[in-house]
């Protein structure tokens, strides 16, 4: 015969313990992040396989070069220099006085920092967001974007559309020598 | 080197398993067809070793688990043969380094940003090919076999949810051989080998 002496409430005592099991996961799994293992002066290559991401040790200062995989990219400090090729997907994300050198991919999107040096060659969609000071140029590509923070100037040859956009909303302006620009021709 | 000692030690351990070795008659425990060891439940704690984890993750790790197996067979599946079947369930943790992968390691991209014109950046990415902290959620079918009163081997069918961090839960597949030792009482040296952990601990027979 059923006594309703201690009454349990299943409900909520299985939320409560699944919740304590999502809090132990939460604590004991995850991933150890840093910042890449490419010492600062030396050239670092990636190729062959499927994804190789790069990153500085040193923070700055770094080569990170990969090509020939599927997806790959680098991720670097100041005074970086940047390149990939014959992947499907490169990405690259630099901070100041930057040069990112892609071609014969199928997307190469990339973030850099003032006085940011773009070059996007041969490739599906180039996109970038670079801050003041920067030169982008997209050679031979399908489609371009390119998201100036500040002053810049762009490069299109072979690239339909090629889209600017400026701070603040501006319309970036055509200059007498084909690019166009943010800012100051 | 380790992986073809690994694969040597396997196939000694499941031929061990399948043809035991000639003993004295008293030795074995088959005549009645029973598990020497009047239990529903085994619990064993244990330390695990691991190489090559599934997912996105790299290396070479240790760390410390549980296992629960309750007996749902006792007579096992195979008449006259003291075998016994139970229903295994485990949590093991597992930190993992990178850098001490059989083959190298390459670091990894650990965080997208959307980029401009549908392009996704990386913008962090793992030092020395990176930790990684596992938890496992091996759920298995354990067959036992009792070959002596002191020896026992097991098979461990199944499969291994597993937990890493931002990339949450996934699954796959899970195999180990064990066998134990008794060591007192209800007590045994319990020692498993698969994929993705090998373990070693002491099982408690309740």
């Amino acid at each position: 015969m059923f006594s309703p002496g201690v009454v349990y409430d299943a409900a909520p005592m299985a939320l409560t313990n699944t919740f304590a099991f999502a809090a132990l996961l939460a604590l004991l799994g995850g991933c150890g992040y840093g910042h890449g293992s490419c010492p600062a002066g030396a050239l670092c290559e990636c190729s062959e396989g499927t994804d190789c991401y790069q990153g500085c040790a040193d923070g700055d200062g770094c080569d990170l070069l990969c090509h020939n995989m599927v997806h790959c990219g680098g991720v670097c400090g100041d005074r970086c220099n940047l390149g990939c090729h014959d992947v499907n997907d490169c990405s690259s994300a630099c901070g100041d006085n930057c040069t990112i050198d892609c071609h014969n991919t199928v997307s190469c999107g990339a973030f850099c920092g003032a006085n940011c040096n773009y070059q996007c060659t041969s490739v599906d969609r180039c996109g970038v967001r670079a801050g003041p000071g920067s030169f982008i140029t997209c050679t031979s590509v399908t489609t371009c974007v390119v998201d100036c923070l500040g002053d810049c100037r762009v490069s299109c040859n072979d690239a339909n559309p090629c889209d600017v956009s400026c701070p603040g909303g501006a319309s970036p302006i055509s200059c007498a020598n084909g690019l166009i620009a943010c800012g100051a021709c | 080197m380790l992986t073809r000692a690994f694969t040597a030690f396997a196939i000694a351990f499941a031929l061990a398993a399948i043809a035991p070795a000639p003993a004295r008659a008293s030795d074995f425990i088959i005549r009645y067809g029973r598990v020497p060891i009047g239990y529903t439940a085994e619990v064993e704690p244990h330390l695990v070793l691991g190489s090559a984890p599934p997912g996105p993750g790299y290396g070479s790790g240790a760390g410390l688990g549980i296992r629960a197996s309750f007996v749902v067979a006792p007579e096992g599946f195979i008449r006259g043969v003291n075998d016994s079947v139970a229903i295994g369930v485990g949590l093991d943790y597992t930190h993992y380094y990178g850098a001490y992968g059989f083959y190298g390691y390459r670091d990894q991209c650990v965080h997208f940003e959307p980029g401009p014109n549908g392009t996704a950046v990386c913008t962090d990415v793992t030092s020395n090919g990176g930790t990684y902290n596992y938890v496992f959620v091996p759920v298995v079918m354990q067959w036992n076999f009792w070959f002596t009163d002191r020896f026992s081997a097991f098979g461990e069918p199944g499969a291994n949810l597993f937990f890493l961090g931002n990339h949450g839960f996934n699954a796959g597949g899970a195999l180990y051989l064990g066998a134990r030792y008794r060591i007192a009482d209800r007590i045994t040296l319990t020692g498993r080998i698969g994929y993705p952990t090998v373990g070693f601990g002491v099982s408690f027979m309740m």
